[in-house]
């Protein structure tokens, strides 16, 4: 009677949590399919923007490295900055000072790096040596955050990306029933659908405290401005400025009287006191006016939670300081946001963690369409065209990348490399669309890209040799050519689908 | 030097937790989950607690070295077979009910709802929350603006999860009413 009475309890139990594993794992498929070329493009680009300052110096080896600066070097780049770009630096200038992973004094005006205004190098001195050329790293860079969308809409994109990337970590975690017991269970070869869901599934489950973390800073980078306003408004009762205040600092005061500028490398003196470590870039909003404005945003001795910021007025007063008051809890992880998205705040091995791990998510996102298709295929009624298509987008879309860096090594347009981006990825996804050769798709996509990998490596190494450059960077130039030579070698792989 | 000793145990730590690890996957006792799970949080803290790296800094770095460290034990020990065998062909189950001729719109409504009505009312909630929650205002806000992620893909996972359509339109919409009389008492207030 016991027994009978078990049975009856348990087996609704087993059927509710089956169902509600399917119901899970239906929604993940869900979201994945709709969701997968736009992951896959964006944990890519990303994988590869984690490295922009080295791509910054890769592209640009004629410059001078600067470890320490002058005494009146901030004066002196100021002073030719304003007389260089009088219009854009009306708007403001932002001077970063020399950090270990970026050796470079940088002074921009009206923008930061490209951003609709114009940027130089400085040598020690503050003399301007270089304006800057980033082509390759704002492409990439771009590409990342809003996919060379115009206007909000490529954030908008993005975001959407992340929150969907959030919930399918969410819901693969919750649908592995095995999540622990196979941790560490990973077969290769043998059966193609069980290896791709291996590789998959073990993949997902190491990268996922990583893969939480990027996403969920990711989708709340890209979509600040979007949930910025509703919840300003209840907790500030619609004053937007203290909203802003509270999380930046006071914004300047339009007033364009003029007023000189107070010099400020006495104010750099005054903020290096202990227990301040280092001042990373300081920022004047519209300078010479009586508004002026200038802020310094200081590093603490964690890079994380120690970041602070000290604002002065047009006199030379400190208005603000947040190191005088120290962030909570919550302030401190709102604020640890984006550099824990980007990872530039551990140095080149962080961010080859980061690298790597991009890849791998690059792969979870891949064999997950890959398992999809295979299932249809095992159940009798395959999709030729999306097989395709997926593999224009996972073969591709390296290609399309490849090809716009090669562009931008060659050319001299800002725009050329997005340009040939949209054409590379547009001629691959119709190819695909339109020609039926699934299985001679992928080598073509795969000799394809370790010619490009291998054009871009020569290109670099010919530009560097024309301008007689330093060849400090030969080591990137090495890594892409292996990369070529891998590429080419495993292109004689067996396709995926067969 | 304490950085330095810091490090060594910390890695240590990193390293004996993805081997008691494999050793909880494939014994039946418990006592190897205590076991790890106090190596992972001294993990942790062991990192955390390196002068030279900070508190969030060394948390990152744990939690990568765990993820590296773990990796590189799947690949080593992954089980390689040698040919090519073909898969199984699967039994193509009865067609899902949203997958049937004219319930097709089901779907849709569900990617939209994903898309929108969750977004409005992951807003609202953060919004609504905030509004009426004790607390400095600036903590409040930085509390609310992080929530908001969470709570969209909880309502979008729920969307796109739950058999019936009806149960996520419903919890949203009641949701978006609940939040709009919190966003309306804290402005009214």
């Amino acid at each position: 009677m016991s027994t009978i009475k078990k049975v009856s309890t348990a087996k609704p139990a087993l059927v509710r949590r089956n169902s509600c594993v399917a119901a899970l794992l239906a929604g993940h498929s869900a979201l994945g399919l709709g969701f997968c070329a736009l992951i896959y493009l964006i944990c890519l680009s990303g994988a590869i923007a984690v490295f922009e300052r080295e791509l910054q110096r890769w592209e640009q080896p004629a410059i001078p490295t600067v470890t320490r600066i002058g005494p009146q070097a901030i004066e002196t780049a100021i002073a030719m900055l304003r007389r260089h770009a009088p219009r854009e630096s009306a708007a403001s200038i932002t001077i970063t000072l020399p950090a270990p992973d970026r050796p470079q004094l940088l002074v921009s005006a009206g923008g930061h790096e490209g951003k609709g205004g114009r940027d130089w190098y400085a040598d020690e001195n503050g003399n301007l040596v270089a304006e800057v050329r980033h082509p390759v790293a704002s492409f990439i860079s771009g590409l990342h955050t809003d996919l060379h969308l115009p206007l909000f809409l490529g954030r908008m994109v993005v975001g959407i990306s992340g929150i969907a990337l959030l919930c399918l970590i969410i819901s693969g975690a919750l649908a592995h029933t095995r999540i622990f017991k196979d941790a560490f269970r990973l077969r290769l070869g043998g059966s193609h659908r069980l290896e791709l869901a291996d590789m998959h599934n073990r993949l997902g489950t190491w990268v996922l405290p990583f893969a939480l973390i990027i996403s969920f800073t990711g989708a709340f980078v890209a979509l600040f401005f979007f949930m910025f306003a509703g919840v300003a408004a209840t907790t500030y009762r619609g004053d937007m400025d203290k909203a802003f205040t509270d999380l930046a600092g006071p914004f300047p005061k339009h007033d364009v009287r003029a007023q000189p500028l107070p010099p400020i490398t006495p104010l750099m003196e005054r903020v290096r006191r202990p227990p301040v470590a280092v001042i990373e870039s300081i920022d004047i909003q519209q300078p010479g006016t009586r508004g002026q404005q200038i802020g310094l945003n200081l590093r603490g001795s964690d890079p994380l939670l120690g970041a602070a910021r000290i604002v002065f007025d047009g006199g030379g007063r400190q208005i603000h300081s947040s190191a005088a008051l120290p962030h909570s809890i919550p302030q401190q992880l709102l604020l640890a946001t984006q550099p824990v998205h980007f990872g530039w705040f551990g140095g080149i091995g962080v961010k080859i963690a980061y690298g790597l791990l991009g890849i791998a998510l690059c792969v979870t996102t891949s064999t997950g369409a890959q398992i999809w298709l295979q299932r249809r295929r095992d159940k009798g009624h395959p999709a030729p065209t999306c097989e395709r298509l997926w593999i224009a987008v996972k073969w591709g879309q390296p290609v399309a990348i490849t090809l716009a860096v090669w562009t931008a090594l060659i050319g001299y347009s800002e725009a050329l490399p997005a340009v040939v981006w949209l054409a590379a990825s547009a001629a691959t996804l119709l190819g695909a669309a339109f020609l039926d050769a699934t299985n001679r798709l992928e080598l073509w996509l795969r000799i394809a890209l370790a010619f490009a990998l291998a054009a871009v490596a020569v290109s670099h190494v010919c530009r560097c040799y024309a301008s007689q450059a330093v060849m400090d960077y030969w080591l990137i130039d090495g890594l892409i050519l292996i990369g070529s030579v891998a590429v080419g070698l495993t292109s004689r792989r067996p396709p995926v689908f067969v | 030097m304490s950085n330095t000793i810091l490090l060594s145990a910390a890695l240590a730590s990193c390293a004996a937790s993805v081997y008691f690890l494999k050793r909880a996957t494939v014994s039946r006792s418990g006592a190897w989950r205590w076991v790890l799970a106090a190596l992972v949080t001294a993990s942790l803290a062991l990192f955390a607690a390196i002068e030279a790296l900070g508190t969030g800094f060394g948390l990152v770095v744990a939690v990568l070295t765990l993820i590296l460290a773990g990796l590189s034990t799947v690949f080593a020990g992954a089980e390689r077979r040698t040919g090519r065998k073909p898969d199984t062909v699967i039994e193509p189950r009865a067609m899902e009910r949203e997958d049937r001729h004219g319930q097709r719109w089901r779907g849709w409504v569900r990617g939209f709802s994903a898309l929108l009505l969750a977004a409005i009312t992951a807003n609202a909630l953060g919004a609504g929350l905030v509004g009426i929650a004790p607390g400095l205002a600036a903590d409040r806000f930085a509390v609310g603006l992080l929530s908001v992620p969470l709570l969209w893909s909880g309502f979008a996972i729920w969307m796109v999860s739950d058999r019936v359509l009806s149960r996520p339109l419903c919890g949203m919409a009641g949701t978006l009413v609940a939040s709009a009389g919190m966003i309306a008492w804290s402005l009214l207030a």
